[in-house]
């Protein structure tokens, strides 16, 4: 172990000079046999420990044996420490590859990260934390799945993206469908600031001109006790989830020759999503900060129907979206929804953009 | 490089004066250090008459000539050997002498190979590849604490005879060499001569001695580095030479060649193969003048002080003794502390001394069983403060 260790120590320092790299040779000799589960017998491993300990030897002899000890245990520390940060480099590596980050469980963590997505983290079972509950083989579990998901996503990050395939099949589109232009599928959260700034960046480029544009509503799960990472998040949610439901049996329901009723520009679940991101409330705040910081739960419903109302919705067909918002129903879309993202598309960022056969993670600029 | 000897301590000191006096070296029986003389000839020879000798017929390569005969003879001389009887041959060092001789042996010419438990490397291996090569028995004798071989148990009849005169482990001498050799040559057998510890501080087992080789490095005798064969004239008869080329031979033709031994005044050829270390060759001549010079006057000093070393060390606790007696040659283990750490924390102390089992691996490791050994070995460049500083720094660490 302490020729291992030498190895890298000695790695670094020749580097910056030549002195070392003759014991590098040596350190390198005895890493190969070392490898092969062959005895080195260079005595390296002697050099080294001696060069540590022969002016110890000299002063206080007494204090060898239990250095020597230590020098040995951490050794061992130190190789299953590099060993470990290895795998945890190429674990990173392939995360960053598949997903776009470096940390597949909690993707905030990462400092490589592109900063400007909104992370779908997960719970993570810290190594202390799982001595200290007693379950050391669930922290080892985890990060051989977490291992297998990195390298597994590597395959999906590279397929051919087509975004037909995950498209609610009660999404509406934000211009009416043009069998000329492609199709593209945006994942976001309604409490997300970068999916603002993104949709703010699409509406700037023209890309809805460019593309027949869908989203998925995914309300970002919290961690550490939050429900929810944005605290109004799924409630809005629900209630696109609702209007697409209760729209789509209306339109079932019309008789035929009868027109369907337009009531606003866009679809009213794209209206949510443009008024949530581009609105300003009657203090000024800006609609989508207002529900994440300011709006309690029933402030945020109540806004939700004043923009109904506002749209033309009667009462009766109001208190029909916000019944099918609460039904299990909806709660059962949702989930489905979250699924297809978590465990088809398997992003770790919001927002995810499916077009032009790639997954795109992050601000869409 | 820090002259603190100084120039009237240098004198003192025995022509080391150019040492720095921080460095304490006690490694001598591996190499010994060069004085002033010996470094000064060979400088000569590099800047004086740096040629060829043999064959030459200009200045500086006769001037060659004369001194390397001149070495020859006061090799001899040294060891009062009779130029009638012996010729001088020069080597790489002792195990390329032992090989010489080993690996050229007529075959039939031995029946066995006879060596014993405390040689260096040099000889154990050599004998092991001859009993391998010839299909022949190899007999180890185990050597008495006084160094001498129990002639009752030997039995050297038409054996290859290949032992040390002076161990490199503990410095024990073949007290009874000339009874040996007598033996060996009575019994139709060849004796090899490890002389390699014995020329410094030793020789006098081994002179006049009747041994069929003598073979030493010159290097352990305040000589530059190299290899010398006092070679019986006798022994030619039962050498198969294989090992030819530059430098040995009179003439030579498309099939066939003559060699230049045959001729008496060039018989050093021999093992002479190709061109020589004429400079170190030189330098050896000037290393036995000063030898010869010095123990006159500092074989006393150098025995007091190599007891002082070792009564100290006896009187350690934890330390294990491999010497039964004092000399220039003392190794020992610490009950508690590896021989290497030890050498390497003298070392970081200034302090020069070897470790582990100094070729001798059969004895120590595997007859003896002894943990790594560290190892003093003194030399005349050794001062009474040399000593005194490995006591101190061991002081504290062997209590």
């Amino acid at each position: 172990m302490v020729c291992i260790v030498a190895f890298f120590i000695l790695c670094i320092t020749s580097i910056f000079s030549a002195r070392f790299r003759r014991p590098l040779k040596k350190a390198w000799a005895c890493l190969t046999k070392k490898v092969r589960l062959q005895k080195c017998e260079t005595g390296f491993k002697d050099d080294v420990k001696n060069s540590v300990l022969a002016r110890v030897v000299m002063r206080r002899p007494e204090l060898v044996k239990p250095l020597g000890v230590a020098m040995e245990v951490l050794a061992v520390v130190l190789v299953i420490v590099m060993v470990w940060s290895v795998a945890e480099v190429v674990k990173g590596g392939a995360a960053m590859i598949a997903f776009g980050t470096c940390d597949v469980r909690q993707p905030s963590a990462c400092v490589l990260g592109t900063g400007e997505a909104c992370n779908i983290d997960g719970e993570r079972l810290g190594f202390i934390e799982s001595i200290r509950t007693g379950q050391p083989h669930r922290f080892v579990t985890n990060w051989f799945s977490e291992f297998g998901e990195a390298f597994s996503g590597i395959p999906v990050r590279f397929r051919n993206w087509d975004a037909m395939d995950y498209i609610p099949e009660n999404a509406s589109f934000y211009r009416d469908f043009d069998w000329g232009l492609p199709i593209a599928l945006k994942i976001l959260d309604p409490g997300c600031g970068v999916c603002r700034d993104s949709y703010l960046n699409k509406l700037d480029s023209g890309f809805m001109d460019r593309y027949n544009l869908a989203f998925l509503a995914y309300p970002i799960p919290g961690v550490q006790g939050e429900e929810w990472a944005f605290r109004n998040s799924y409630l809005i949610v629900r209630y696109i989830e609702a209007v697409r439901s209760v729209e789509l049996e209306w339109f079932l329901e019309l008789e035929e020759g009868e027109g369907e009723i337009l009531r606003t520009e866009l679809a009213t679940d794209w209206m949510i999503i443009d008024r949530l991101f581009t609105g300003f409330d009657e203090m000024g705040r800006q609609y989508q900060d207002a529900f994440n910081a300011s709006y309690s739960a029933e402030e945020a419903e109540e806004r939700l129907q004043s923009w109904l109302r506002e749209w033309g919705f009667s009462e009766e067909e109001l208190e029909q979206i916000v019944d099918r918002s609460r039904s299990g129903e909806v709660r059962a879309t949702i989930e489905t929804n979250m699924n297809v993202v978590d465990n088809v598309i398997r992003t770790k960022m919001i927002p995810t953009m499916i077009f032009d056969g790639r997954r795109w993670h992050g601000l869409y600029s | 490089m820090k002259f603190l000897r100084g120039k009237k301590e240098a004198v003192d000191s025995g022509e080391f004066g150019y040492l720095d006096a921080e460095a304490v070296y006690f490694d001598s029986a591996c190499q010994s250090l060069r004085p002033q003389p010996v470094i000064d000839a060979l400088t000569e020879y590099y800047k004086e008459f740096n040629s060829c000798g043999e064959r030459v017929k200009y200045a500086w390569g006769r001037k060659v000539d004369e001194r390397i005969e001149d070495t020859r003879g006061a090799v001899l001389k040294l060891l009062k050997m009779s130029p009638r009887k012996y010729f001088v041959s020069f080597t790489l060092n002792t195990t390329y002498g032992v090989n010489l001789v080993l690996s050229q042996l007529k075959e039939g010419v031995v029946k066995k190979v006879v060596t014993t438990d405390i040689e260096h490397n040099s000889v154990g291996l050599a004998t092991i590849a001859f009993a391998k090569k010839h299909g022949v028995e190899r007999e180890v004798i185990a050597r008495k604490d006084d160094g001498s071989i129990d002639l009752k148990k030997a039995n050297f009849k038409d054996a290859l005879v290949v032992v040390n005169a002076v161990s490199n482990i503990d410095g024990r001498v073949l007290k009874n060499l000339h009874e040996v050799v007598d033996r060996v040559r009575k019994g139709g057998g060849v004796v090899v001569l490890d002389a390699a510890q014995a020329m410094a501080h030793s020789r006098g087992v081994i002179e006049r001695c009747e041994a069929d080789v003598v073979v030493f490095s010159a290097h352990k005798m305040y000589a530059p580095s190299l290899g010398v064969m006092v070679v019986g004239r006798g022994l030619l008869e039962k050498i198969d030479l294989g090992f030819v080329g530059g430098g040995m031979v009179d003439d030579a033709w498309e099939d066939d060649y003559k060699l230049s031994y045959t001729n008496d005044e060039h018989i050093h050829t021999v093992f002479e193969p190709g061109l020589q270390a004429f400079g170190e060759i030189v330098a050896l001549g000037e290393a036995i003048r000063w030898l010869k010079k010095t123990e006159k006057t500092q074989v006393v000093e150098l025995k007091r002080l190599s007891k002082k070393l070792f009564d100290f060390l006896k009187s350690k606790k934890g330390v294990v003794l491999v010497n039964k007696e004092a000399n220039a040659v003392i190794s020992f283990y610490h009950k508690k502390i590896d021989g290497h750490l030890l050498a390497a924390g003298m070392s970081s102390k200034g302090i020069m001394a070897r470790s582990g089992y100094f070729c001798c691996h059969y004895y120590l490791d595997h007859v003896k069983k002894y943990p790594p050994l560290v190892r003093f070995s003194l030399g005349y460049h050794t001062r009474e403060e040399d000593v005194d500083r490995a006591i101190e720094a061991l002081e504290k660490v062997l209590n």
